[in-house]
């Protein structure tokens, strides 16, 4: 009994200990996210309220996710920036080099009220290397989310339909038009119509948040060697460390001859130039397309029968000389790495509150659920120190679109410990399964996979790239759709478009990546 | 009487109202295809509308895309936003630029050509979206209802049109003999320049209207709270995960790709839907002798 | 002789009511729109968020050099001049027409339908204009582009570079000519039946009264727009051109507004693009100025 009441009283005195602790008025924080225009409202989301319980701190909230560019220059060029502004792409390396005064150097901050945040950067010292700009101060915070592949897309082909027309899978590209041109000239898919089977789509001109991507089919180059990363729209690539251009290389001068063929054989969707993202992704769900590119074969078939129907396949050879010089396509660092994910006003009146209040997105508990979604609705804890990705709770959503309803996700600012034991969800563990077929071909890319997020230029190296890029990507574009849709070009045309791209300024903005790789390659050396 | 009139409105000759039939129902087909596409492609099926069989009716009949539309909560605020800012946003704008416009018909007004110069370069110059911004900040203005009320609460296009029509369409005899009678300007504006100008005021009022219905900028600048949002931005925002697309290494969101298209005709005939109700409201002081009319009472 | 300040303030006294009623809209323009004018100047400085918008370090036409000189200036003049020009002549006359034609139909209801009904366009927003031009001009499940297929026209509807401006033009006109014909229609709304009467009794034809009673009714408002399109020369629209974009078309689509937004906005040039919008925009001042000297000289219409 008397234990029972030193207990109470012990419980009793805790409390009002912490109570003492706590009863310090929470400060106010105004946050902006940016987030995915499918996102939740953040004040109804359980994990930020119970962050913000946590640091102690009051949220006043606020969500974009449309017209970002005109906000962003608004707010910085006229100083006027929130506590805290978080997520992937809102505020760029250039822009703090521009705008240095308005944030806050969190150098010292981390290692004072974060130590979580100091834990990631021991854990892992990339992180700190991407989040240190030239003068040694942490401007932006990084993010690591561990757990995504090395490849971005992959390619895949309707077996069925190899099977209903009695042909063999295709290696290599003169195969491979052969198999499409089947498939456009029978009833590959059986629906009783010859006409409406379209052999090869893909995406061109697609955006991913304000990043334009390559077109998807100029990952065929990997056939080549060429080891393409396809989140980015300038086409850089490495070979054995030198920076090269993708719509530069001789490979690209062979390969458009191919897509051209294919092309004027109708055997390419015409409307890969036109159609908005959403017709792209309604058209595969069809059951209409033979070949084609994407992130997984759910994600561009639907989770239904049709899905059974493909098959994820390896790089497509020139010709059989190359089979050992085969890539694939990897954007590791842009799937896993991303600074600056959050950033912090030097105006910011409690940077304490708001260090501890980011603190958070780099714990264990956290980390994991700005990815998911919060603990309980789409995370399980399994009660063994581990833990599962819930499938969604509306049994149409797919678990990607629950994830970007719920969760911050791939934009937010996080952190995957290599201690968190997390059961994936369903699509990023068949993604995994997919990528078996890739694993040897990304092997090959070695050092040269594309650093991605690890680049980092200064404001005048950063300004002048801007400038050449615009011009640059403005020719490769356009060049690119018209040797395709109305004839590959002959050595005179390919030579007058190198020396145009010379005139644009291509080798001046060559020099820029080089240098910025460099540095990178210096790092990693050290 | 006033119905006889309309009667004999319009006088033309067989050969040119055959003509102007056909000329009429061509018309009417080329614009009104697409709207009515719009229509039946927001009761249908999105995979249907994206394999392109949706035609001449709906095809795989659905509500959904309205259900998911009307579900938005943030919607029913935007709708009250918006038509606050355009019911007093046009009040205020007709009240500011006509009483100018007026001034500045007036041969007696003196520095007419030099306001009217000052005014048509702000047409073309401006110190560009920042040095707005800081301005709105100063004068806090931001996060108000005023931003959407005062700023550019008087357009120079508008204002031309209108000042062109005092100086034209009004007989310069009407304001001497008001003149005579002692009439000072204020009274002559509110009590003759304004009854004549019903037909003006209609067109003008429209397109200001209009102007705040459609407006997504101002509330995606000076907007920071919800509760003054405007319904343009609301549906943008809805609008451009279809632009937009696959998230960078996100996982697929095929499911809301889907949801995007059946909403997206959805919206576009929710928030149209007011501003086609109006017009034939308006329509009425275009009619035939309005001006002249009242001249004559 | 009297002076200049003498005669306004007898000029003030005497007509102090019109002065007053000129005051708030002169007031809005004065603040919203010169106060912040001062923000001209980047285009001549370097722009440094320190400094903010009148410190930077001055660098007078460097940046008006820069675009002379880059390496897409005269594609970019080029194709803006298409777009702005054709619209010009190709949209201007079709809201008189319609409005002339709509108000010779006999019957007042039909007459009010076709009103409202080419009214309505115009409050589709841009984005949704385009997504519904691509839907209908798609090859693979478009009305339009099925259609043009059958006709033996294989290249894709909204990517050809030369349809892009007759594309451009036709939606333009498509979604704007009604609602651009209300001021018309408002206008020839002053003309009285019984001129009409009259005319019809002295046995005029219907092109005789269009051509001597409609068409100088509307030549006063027909002026004053034409006479403010010209100010647009160079300063076509940024936001319908950016969604009509797509690689296959960049090569005529790439104008002077979109270039702005690509390399202004997205990089934070802040001061070059301020150069090119300022050029821009003397461009566009200039023509409006000389077309309207031109209207006074010819026609003693005048918008100052």
């Amino acid at each position: 009994m008397k234990r029972l009441i030193s207990l109470i009283l012990c419980l009793a005195m805790l409390t009002s200990l912490s109570a003492v602790a706590l009863a310090e008025e929470p400060v106010t924080l105004k946050v902006m996210f940016y987030t995915n225009a499918l996102t939740k409202d953040f004040n109804d989301v359980a994990f930020i309220q119970n962050m913000a319980k946590d640091a102690n701190v009051k949220l006043d909230i606020e969500q974009i996710s449309s017209g970002w560019d005109e906000i962003k220059s608004t707010l910085l060029a006229s100083g006027d920036i929130p506590d805290l502004i978080i997520g992937k792409d809102a505020i760029t390396n250039s822009d703090i080099a521009q705008f240095k005064e308005l944030f806050a150097d969190m150098s010292g901050l981390i290692d004072e009220y974060a130590p979580n945040i100091r834990k990631a950067f021991d854990a892992h010292p990339e992180m700190e290397y991407l989040a240190s700009s030239e003068d040694g101060g942490i401007y932006g915070l990084p993010k690591y989310q561990r757990y995504w592949p090395k490849t971005y897309l992959r390619q895949m082909l309707n077996v069925q339909w190899l099977s209903n027309l009695n042909l063999e899978m295709p290696t290599t590209l003169d195969e491979l038009y052969n198999v499409l041109l089947a498939f456009k000239e029978n009833d590959a898919n059986g629906d009783g119509d010859p006409n409406n089977e379209i052999p090869f789509d893909f995406a061109a001109g697609v955006a991913s948040g304000s990043v334009y991507q390559i077109p998807w089919a100029m990952t065929m180059l990997c056939g080549y060697g060429v080891p393409v990363t396809a989140i980015t729209d300038s086409g850089w690539y490495l070979s054995n460390g030198e920076v090269k251009n993708i719509y530069m290389s001789d490979e690209y001068k062979d390969l458009i001859q191919f897509l051209a063929k294919c092309w004027a054989a109708g055997l390419i969707n015409t409307e890969i130039f036109t159609e908005d993202y959403a017709t792209f992704a309604a058209t595969s769900r069809t059951g209409v397309v033979g070949y084609t590119l994407g992130w997984d074969i759910s994600d561009r078939m639907g989770s239904g029968e049709l899905a059974e129907q493909y098959e994820v396949i390896a790089p497509i050879l020139p010709s059989t000389d190359y089979a050992d010089k085969a890539v694939w396509e990897t954007s590791y660092y842009t799937l896993n790495y991303a600074c600056p994910t959050a950033v912090m006003s030097a105006a910011c009146e409690t940077k304490e509150a708001a260090m501890r209040f980011l603190n958070l997105f780099y714990s264990d508990t956290y980390g994991m659920q700005v990815l998911f979604g919060s603990l309980g609705d789409c995370i399980a804890d399994n009660g063994d120190g581990s833990f599962s990705v819930l499938p969604p709770a509306d049994s149409n959503m797919d678990p990607g679109t629950w994830k970007w309803t719920n969760a911050h996700a791939d934009s937010g600012c996080l952190y995957i410990s290599d201690d968190v034991q997390l059961n994936l969800p369903t699509d990023m563990q068949l993604i995994n399964k997919l990528d078996e077929v890739y694993s040897p071909y990304v092997e090959r890319v070695g050092n040269d996979m594309w650093p991605g997020a690890f680049l980092k230029y200064n404001d005048e190296d950063n300004s002048e790239l801007a400038f050449y890029m615009t011009d640059l990507k403005n020719l490769f574009e356009t060049t690119f759709a018209s040797w395709l849709t109305v004839g590959a070009p002959d050595n005179d045309s390919w030579e007058a478009y190198k020396q145009s791209a010379n005139a644009a300024g291509y080798e001046e903005a060559r020099a820029i990546v080089q240098k910025a790789v460099d540095a990178y390659f210096a790092y990693v050396g050290k | 009487m006033a119905k006889k009139k309309n009667e004999n409105a319009v006088i033309v000759s067989r050969g040119f109202s055959i003509f102007n039939s056909f000329f009429c129902v061509l018309v009417f087909l080329i614009v009104a295809y697409p709207l009515y596409y719009v229509l039946i492609a927001s009761f249908s099926d999105p995979m249907m509308v994206s394999a392109g069989k949706v035609v001449f009716w709906p095809e795989g009949f659905t509500l959904k895309g309205y259900e998911m539309v009307l579900e938005e909560n943030d919607l029913w605020i935007g709708y009250r936003n918006t038509i606050f800012y355009t019911v007093f946003g046009t009040l205020i704008n007709i009240a500011v630029t006509f009483p100018a416009a007026y001034a500045v018909s007036r041969r007696d007004f003196m520095p007419r050509r030099v306001v009217m110069l000052l005014f048509v370069f702000t047409m073309f110059f401006s110190g560009g979206l920042i040095p707005t911004y800081i301005l709105m900040r100063s004068l806090k203005l931001i996060n108000t209802i005023w931003v959407f009320l005062l700023p550019f609460s008087l357009n120079v296009y508008n204002f031309i049109i209108v000042r062109s029509f005092f100086e034209t369409g009004i007989p310069e005899e009407l304001h001497d003999a008001a003149q005579l009678d002692g009439c000072g300007d204020f009274r002559y504006f509110m009590t003759i320049a304004m009854p004549l100008s019903r037909a003006i005021v209609a067109v003008i009022g429209l397109y200001y209207a209009v102007a705040h219905w459609n407006d997504y900028f101002t509330g995606l600048l000076y907007a920071r709270d919800l509760c003054y949002k405007p319904l343009q931005l609301v549906l943008r925002e809805i609008l451009l995960v279809a632009q937009s697309s696959s998230q960078t290494g996100g996982t697929g969101s095929g499911y809301a790709i889907l949801y995007v298209i059946s909403m997206k005709y959805s919206i576009i005939i929710v928030s149209t839907i007011p501003l086609m109700i109006i017009y034939p409201f308006l329509q009425k002081y275009f009619e035939k002798g309005v001006m002249l009319g009242a001249i004559k009472g | 002789m009297i002076t200049l300040p003498r005669r306004l303030l007898d000029n003030i006294r005497r007509h102090w009511q019109l002065y007053l009623m000129a005051l708030p809209g002169f007031a809005i323009i004065l603040l919203f729109n010169y106060v912040p004018m001062y923000g001209i100047q980047i285009a001549f400085r370097k722009y440094a968020f320190s400094t903010g918008f009148s410190g930077g370090q001055w660098v007078g036409w460097k940046y008006f050099e820069k675009f002379f000189h880059s390496y897409q200036f005269s594609s970019l003049i080029r194709n803006t001049l298409s777009v702005s020009l054709t619209t010009i002549i190709f949209s201007f006359p079709v809201p008189i027409v319609l409005a002339i034609l709509f108000n010779k139909i006999r019957n007042k209801r039909r007459q009010k339908l076709m009103q409202t009904v080419v009214y309505l366009p115009h409050f589709i927003s841009t984005v949704v204009l385009v997504s519904i031009m691509t839907m209908m001009m798609s090859s693979n499940s478009g009305i339009i582009g099925q259609w043009a297929m059958q006709l033996g026209y294989t290249s894709v509807l909204m990517g050809d570079p030369k349809l892009f401006v007759p594309i451009y033009v036709l939606s333009d006109i498509w979604q704007h000519a009604g609602w651009n014909s209300i001021i018309y229609i408002a206008a020839l709304s002053s003309i009285d039946n019984s001129i009409y009467e009259s005319c019809y009794i002295d046995g005029a034809s219907t092109w005789q009264i269009v051509r001597y009673i409609d068409l100088p009714c509307l030549v006063p408002t027909m002026m004053v727009l034409l006479i403010l399109t010209m100010g647009s020369v160079l300063g076509v629209g940024f936001e319908k051109v950016y969604l009509m974009q797509n690689s296959l078309n960049l090569s005529v689509s790439e104008i002077i507004s979109t270039y702005v937004y690509k390399i202004g906005l997205q990089s934070n040039q802040y001061s070059y693009s301020a150069a090119i919008s300022l050029f821009n925009n003397i461009i566009n001042f200039f023509m409006v100025f000389l077309m309207n000297l031109i209207a006074r000289k010819c026609a003693g219409i005048s918008i100052w």
